[in-house]
């Protein structure tokens, strides 16, 4: 769905034409869930969590003045609900058993794929369980969603140099964690 | 993008599940019609006691407005005969509220606050007007 295409939605679902609300799920709620999944770490939550977040762009679409992509206030939402909600209920345990991707029938076939899919999703869980929420949402951010520094300014409301230099933090605690792993991995 | 970004984008792109159960469009209308209720619910909770206060200030604004303009202009005296039988303090405390509510300083307050009170009442008249010849016209 194009820019334009998705602002004239937006506009009719304004002027009260609710049903296309529909259109607008379908196309963000995976990206949505992809990063709400990354950073809660529990299936039931995040699902519950990703619902509230199109509740509440519903209810907030009179905010929404296309200055940003609608993803990217989309996301904004997200991220501080996903702050407000983590801190909450003070989730602590990434399960990422519950957050990995199904595994298909190639997978099966193929050991050594499956064995090196294994030993990411073990560092990934190793990663995340030690990072803070507002963390793990940037790095999702930035590595899972392929978001440029400037839009995830907008989204976190952090000043651009504010967020190379998170990041930046991020990347060296990740990798003091990570350090064994990676060595093993890519050695 | 250094090795440690490569490291780090392999782990977090090919990992996280972007998949979306099939009643997740569902239970996202019926979360948000369900708001929708809980909204009208509220506005309509909000717009009682806004209108409740509104009333409780207007007469209180009233009876005042009647006592001033009974006991000045027409010689009024309001007692009350039940209430002077008891002496538990409250007599002298409703003389002592009398001399801070009712002496030459506060009464120009009084007016200004009766004529808020029918500018208030004016705007919320005038305000309401267009909506009801609206509704009339539907």
């Amino acid at each position: 769905m194009c820019r334009e295409e998705e602002l004239k939605i937006i506009e009719k679902i304004k002027a009260g034409d609710s049903l296309l609300y529909d259109r607008l799920v379908l196309e963000h709620s995976p990206k949505i869930m992809s990063v709400i999944r990354g950073v809660v770490g529990n299936i039931e939550d995040s699902e519950e969590i990703a619902q509230d977040v199109f509740v509440k762009a519903f209810f907030s679409l009179d905010k929404f003045r296309g200055d940003s992509s609608f993803a990217t206030w989309l996301f904004r939402i997200a991220y501080n609900m996903a702050i407000s909600k983590m801190r909450k209920k003070r989730y602590i345990h990434v399960d990422i058993e519950k957050i990995r991707l199904p595994e298909s029938v190639n997978d099966q076939n193929n050991q050594n794929e499956a064995e090196e899919r294994e030993r990411k999703y073990i560092i990934l869980e190793k990663l995340l369980k030690n990072l803070e929420t507002h963390e793990r949402f940037l790095i999702i951010l930035f590595y899972n969603q392929d978001k440029s520094i400037k839009e995830i300014s907008q989204i976190t409301g952090m000043g651009e140099s504010n967020v190379k230099v998170t990041l930046h933090r991020i990347k060296k605690k990740l990798a003091v964690i990570a350090d064994s792993k990676m060595e093993v991995s890519y050695g | 993008m250094d090795s440690e970004d490569k490291f780090l984008k392999d782990i977090f792109s090919d990992s996280i599940s972007d998949a979306v159960p099939f009643s997740f469009v569902t239970s996202v209308n019926r979360k948000i019609e369900i708001e929708k209720v809980l909204r009208a619910r509220r506005d309509s909770r909000r717009e009682i006691m806004t209108q409740v206060a509104f009333f409780m200030t207007a007469l209180a604004i009233l009876i005042a407005a009647f006592i001033y303009i009974g006991k000045n202009y027409f010689d009024i005296n309001f007692t009350f005969s039940a209430a002077e039988k008891f002496n538990l303090g409250v007599k002298s405390a409703g003389l002592r509220m009398r001399e801070v509510f009712l002496n030459p300083d506060s009464i120009i307050w009084y007016v200004i606050a009766i004529n808020t009170a029918l500018l208030v009442v004016l705007q919320q008249v005038i305000q309401k007007k267009p909506y009801t010849s609206e509704k009339k016209s539907k």
